[in-house]
C-alpha cells in the first residue's frame, strides 16, 4: 500500500497481469466481506440506520398492519406496561403497542404525526406518561430521533440516500456498515448469531424481560410539569382530535416505593385538566398496578405487571 | 471542505480533470488558485481575506527585497514578520493573552473586569502564516529569489493539498515546481497518488476516528487505571492516525497535479529517542523551527548551557504554535526537556536514511513511544485540571474499562504498527506486499474499512484548529 515498499512502479513486471493479480485481491475481499456479513445478518437486528431496533420493528410492522381500532404510545413504561396482544384477543378489535423505549413526548409527537397516524390510521390514541414525563422539555433525545438515516429520509428524502437505500438492497455488506463498525454490535452478532425476537406481533414486548437492565440518566422523582411539555402535549392532542382519533390520557404506575408520597398527585392533576379541557379521556393507572412485586425496578412493570395492567386498563376504557 | 467528505470526493475530480487539459503553467497556477480558494472559502469565505493579506503582503515585501542590500532586507523581513505574527495574535492567541495577564492580575490581588473576547480561528491559519514566513525569511536571507509572478506565488500560498494542516512547505522546494508547467502526470504517479490518498483515508476514517469515541469518553470522565490507559494510549494512536492521514492524503493529492510534497512523517513511533521522534513526527514544522528559530538563536554553535536553553526556547514556541494554551507550553516544554536529556546523554545520532528496526531496539522504541504517549495528556486536555484528572485516573487503580475498548484500540494499534513497519521496510512484511493479490487484498481491505467506518462521526482533522 505505502509507495515506498512498491515494487510495481519499478520492477519490470507484466503490468495487466499485475493489475489482474490487484483486481482478483480486491474482488477477494469484497467477496469474504458480503458473504460474511450475511452469514452474520440475522444476529444484527436492523441495520443501524434508525434510532432503535425497536423503532424499526415496529415501523416494519406497521407498514403491513392496516388500520387498528387502539394505539398505545409512550417511553419504556407504555412499551413494557402494555400486552397488545391481550387487549387485541380480549376486546376482538385489533390493538398495537407503539411505545418506543427511552423516547420523550417530544419525540412521541414526531413518531405519531409522521409515522403512526399515517401508517395504521387509529380510531384511538392511548398516550401513557409516567409521572415525571411532563417534567422538563428534551430536544437531544428528539435531535437524535431526527438524525437517525431512516428517520430523516422519511421526513426530508434526498437523493443521496435513495442511492444509499439502493446499494444496501444489492449488499448486505454496505447495509450493516454500522454494526460492523461498533466491536459490541459484531461481537454479539458472532457470538449470539440470532437477534432475540422481543417483540410480537402486536408491538407487544413478548420476551421474559423481568430481568431487563434499564440504562437511564439521572432520575427525577418528583412530579413538575413543564410548560413546554403541557403546551406540547395539548397541542398533540388538538392534531388528533382534528383528524377524528380519540385520545385517552393514561398515567402510568410505578412502585410506591420510588416516589415520595404525594410526589405523582401533581401529575395526575395536570393530566386530567389536560383532558378535561382538551375533551379528551383520563385514566388514573397507578390504582390499576399497585403491588411493587409487578415492577422489575420499581418503575417498568414486569411480564406479570403488564398482563395485570393491560387487564385493569381494558376495564377502565370500557368505563369510558 | 474536509478531505473526507462528500464535497472533496466531487471536487477532486472536477479540478483535476480541467488542470489536465490545461498546458501553460500560468493557466495551471490560475485553475489551482481558484481551486484553492473555492477549498478554503467553503468553511468560511471571509477567512480568504486574511489568506489573500498574508499574500499580497509577502509578495509584495519579497519583490522590495530583490537586490536591496542586506540591512533594507532584514528591515523588510521584520515588517514581514511583524503583519504575519500580527495576525496569528490577533486571530490566535489575543484571547489567551488577555486571559493570563487577567489571571495573573487576579493572582497578585487586582480584581480586573475580564474583557469577552470572541474571535473565531481561521482554519490552518498557523500553517499559512508560518509558509509565507519561511519564503520571506529565505529571500532576505538571499537563499531565495523574490517571486515575480503574484498568481505562483499565491498558488504557493494557498495550494488547497496543504493549505489548512500542512505540510509546511519551504518556498524554495515547492515554488520551483509551480514556475515551469507541469507535463500530463504520468500513469504511475497517478496510482501512487490514489494509493496515498487511499491510505491517508484509511489511517483517518478507519483508525483515527474508530478510537475517537474512546478517547473523548476518557478525557471527559477518566475512570479506573485500566480504563484510562486505554483512552491515553488511544489518542496517541489517533492523532497519528489524522494527522499522518491528512498528510497522505495531501500528498497524494499533490501528486495527481504533479506536485511532491514533503514527506512529513516517517514511523515516528518507531523512534529509539526523542531526537529521533521529532526528526519523523510533522518533519516539515520541526525543520521550519530548526531553520528560522533554533538556528537564528545559535543552535549548537556555542556554550552547552546555550544549545540547552535554545533547544528549550525552540520546543516552547513549538508548543505554543499548536495552540493559545499552557497546556501545549507545558506539552513543548517537556519535549524541549527530554531533547535535552537526549542530547546530555549524547543520543544524537546524524539525520539519516531510515531502517528496519531491530528487534533488540523494541525496548527503547517501547519507551520512547510510552514518553511521548504520556506527554500527549497535555497536548489533548483542555485544560490543566483536566490533564491532572488524566493523570489521577491512570494512578487511580482499579479498572472500569470495556473489553470492547480494549478490542478496538489493539486492533487500531496492529494495524498503525503493520503500516509503520512496512513503510520502514521491514522485509518479512514487505515481501509478501510484492505479491499483486496480496497487493489487492490490502487495497481491497483499506478501501472497504473506509467505506464501512465513513459517516461514524469522526468529523474533522485535528490539526485543523491550529
Amino acid at each position: 500500500m505505502n509507495s515506498s515498499t512498491s515494487s510495481s512502479d519499478s520492477a519490470p513486471v507484466d503490468r495487466s497481469a499485475w493489475r489482474r493479480g490487484v483486481l482478483v485481491g480486491i474482488l477477494i475481499v469484497l467477496l469474504i466481506g458480503e458473504v460474511g456479513a450475511r452469514v452474520l445478518e440475522p444476529g444484527f437486528g436492523h441495520n443501524g440506520d434508525w434510532p432503535s431496533n425497536e423503532t424499526f420493528v415496529k415501523h416494519e410492522q406497521m407498514q403491513t398492519l392496516g388500520p387498528v381500532d387502539t394505539v398505545y404510545v409512550g417511553s419504556s413504561l407504555i412499551a413494557f406496561g402494555i400486552d397488545s396482544q391481550i387487549a387485541s384477543n380480549a376486546t376482538g378489535e385489533t390493538h398495537y403497542n407503539a411505545g418506543l423505549s427511552a423516547a420523550v413526548l417530544e419525540t412521541w409527537d414526531i413518531w405519531l404525526r409522521e409515522f403512526v397516524v399515517p401508517k395504521i390510521s387509529p380510531d384511538r390514541v392511548v398516550l401513557g406518561l409516567g409521572h415525571t414525563e411532563l417534567n422538563g422539555f428534551d430536544d437531544e433525545n428528539v435531535q437524535r430521533f431526527l438524525d437517525a438515516p431512516a428517520i430523516s429520509q422519511a421526513l426530508e428524502p434526498t437523493d443521496l440516500r435513495r442511492v444509499e437505500e439502493a446499494v444496501q438492497e444489492v449488499s448486505t455488506l454496505f447495509e450493516y456498515r454500522r454494526q460492523l463498525r461498533d466491536v459490541r454490535d459484531l461481537g454479539r452478532a458472532i457470538l449470539q448469531p440470532e437477534f432475540p425476537d422481543f417483540w410480537g406481533s402486536a408491538g407487544e414486548r413478548q420476551d421474559d424481560f423481568s430481568q431487563v437492565e434499564i440504562i437511564e440518566g439521572r432520575r427525577q422523582f418528583e412530579a413538575d410539569p413543564s410548560e413546554e411539555r403541557v403546551a406540547g402535549l395539548r397541542n398533540l392532542i388538538g392534531w388528533l382530535d382534528s383528524k377524528g382519533i380519540d385520545v385517552v390520557l393514561v398515567l402510568m404506575p410505578t412502585a410506591d416505593g420510588l416516589l415520595d408520597l404525594g410526589a405523582d398527585e401533581l401529575a395526575a392533576t395536570t393530566l386530567a385538566a389536560i383532558a378535561e379541557s382538551t375533551g379528551s379521556v383520563f385514566v388514573d393507572g397507578r390504582g390499576l398496578a399497585s403491588d411493587p412485586s409487578l415492577f422489575f425496578d420499581g418503575a417498568h412493570l414486569g411480564p406479570t405487571g403488564q398482563d395485570v395492567f393491560t387487564e385493569g386498563l381494558l376495564a377502565a376504557l370500557v368505563d369510558t | 471542505m474536509v478531505f473526507n467528505s462528500l464535497q472533496y470526493a466531487a471536487f477532486l475530480p472536477v479540478v483535476w480533470l480541467v488542470y489536465r487539459s490545461l498546458a501553460s503553467a500560468r493557466h495551471q497556477n490560475l485553475w489551482l488558485l481558484l481551486a484553492s480558494y473555492v477549498f478554503y472559502g467553503w468553511w468560511d469565505w471571509r477567512f480568504l481575506g486574511l489568506i489573500v493579506l498574508s499574500t499580497v503582503v509577502d509578495y509584495a515585501l519579497g519583490r522590495a527585497m530583490q537586490d536591496r542590500s542586506r540591512s533594507k532586507r532584514m528591515r523588510l523581513l521584520a515588517v514581514s514578520i511583524a503583519v504575519n505574527l500580527g495576525v496569528l495574535a490577533v486571530f490566535k492567541y489575543l484571547g489567551f493573552f488577555v486571559d493570563s495577564a487577567v489571571d495573573a492580575l487576579v493572582a497578585m490581588g487586582f480584581e480586573p473586569n475580564r474583557p469577552l473576547l470572541r474571535i473565531v480561528l481561521p482554519v490552518g491559519i498557523s500553517f499559512y502564516t508560518f509558509q509565507t514566513l519561511s519564503y520571506s525569511f529565505d529571500v532576505a536571507r538571499g537563499d531565495l529569489e523574490a517571486e515575480h509572478d503574484p498568481i505562483t506565488f499565491a498558488t504557493y500560498v494557498a495550494f488547497f493539498p496543504q493549505l489548512v494542516a500542512g505540510p509546511i512547505e519551504r518556498a524554495s522546494r515547492l515554488l520551483p515546481q509551480l514556475q515551469s508547467a507541469r507535463p500530463p502526470v504520468a500513469s504511475h504517479a497517478i496510482g501512487s497518488g490514489c494509493r496515498l490518498i487511499l491510505l491517508g483515508l484509511f489511517k483517518k476514517v478507519a483508525l483515527a476516528d474508530a478510537v475517537a469515541p474512546v478517547v473523548n469518553e476518557t478525557f471527559a470522565q477518566p475512570a479506573g487505571t485500566i480504563a484510562t490507559a486505554i483512552g491515553v494510549f488511544a489518542f496517541s494512536l489517533q492523532i497519528y492516525g489524522d494527522f499522518s492521514g491528512y498528510t497522505d492524503i495531501a500528498r497524494g493529492t499533490a501528486r495527481l497535479f504533479g506536485i511532491e510534497l514533503v514527506q512529513n512523517f516517517r514511523q515516528p513511533y518507531l523512534s529509539r529517542n526523542i531526537t529521533e521522534f521529532w526528526r519523523t513526527w510533522h518533519i516539515s514544522l520541526s525543520d521550519w523551527l530548526h531553520s528560522y528559530l533554533y538556528i537564528p538563536l545559535g543552535g549548537n554553535r556555542n556554550s552547552p548551557r546555550a544549545t540547552y536553553r535554545n533547544l528549550m526556547i525552540t520546543m516552547l514556541l513549538g508548543g505554543l504554535w499548536h495552540g493559545a494554551s499552557w497546556t501545549f507550553v507545558v506539552w513543548g516544554a517537556l519535549h524541549g526537556l527530554y531533547l535535552s536529556l537526549d542530547r546530555l546523554r549524547g543520543r544524537v545520532e546524524p539525520r539519516g536514511a531510515r531502517r528496519p528496526v531491530r528487534f533488540s531496539e523494541f525496548p527503547a522504541v517501547l519507551g520512547t513511544f510510552l514518553t511521548v504517549t504520556l506527554t500527549w495528556i497535555f497536548f489533548r486536555a483542555d485544560t490543566f485540571s483536566e490533564a491532572v484528572d488524566v493523570f489521577a485516573g491512570l494512578f487511580s487503580g482499579g479498572g472500569g474499562w470495556l473489553p470492547e475498548d480494549l478490542i478496538l484500540v489493539g486492533l487500531v494499534a496492529a494495524q498503525l504498527l503493520v503500516i509503520d513497519l512496512l513503510g520502514r521496510g521491514q522485509p518479512w512484511l514487505c515481501r509478501p506486499l510484492a505479491h499483486p493479490v496480496v497487493r489487492g487484498l490490502a487495497y481491497g481491505i483499506a478501501g472497504l474499512s473506509v467505506v464501512i467506518w465513513s459517516g461514524g462521526g469522526g468529523g474533522e482533522f485535528i490539526y485543523f484548529q491550529f
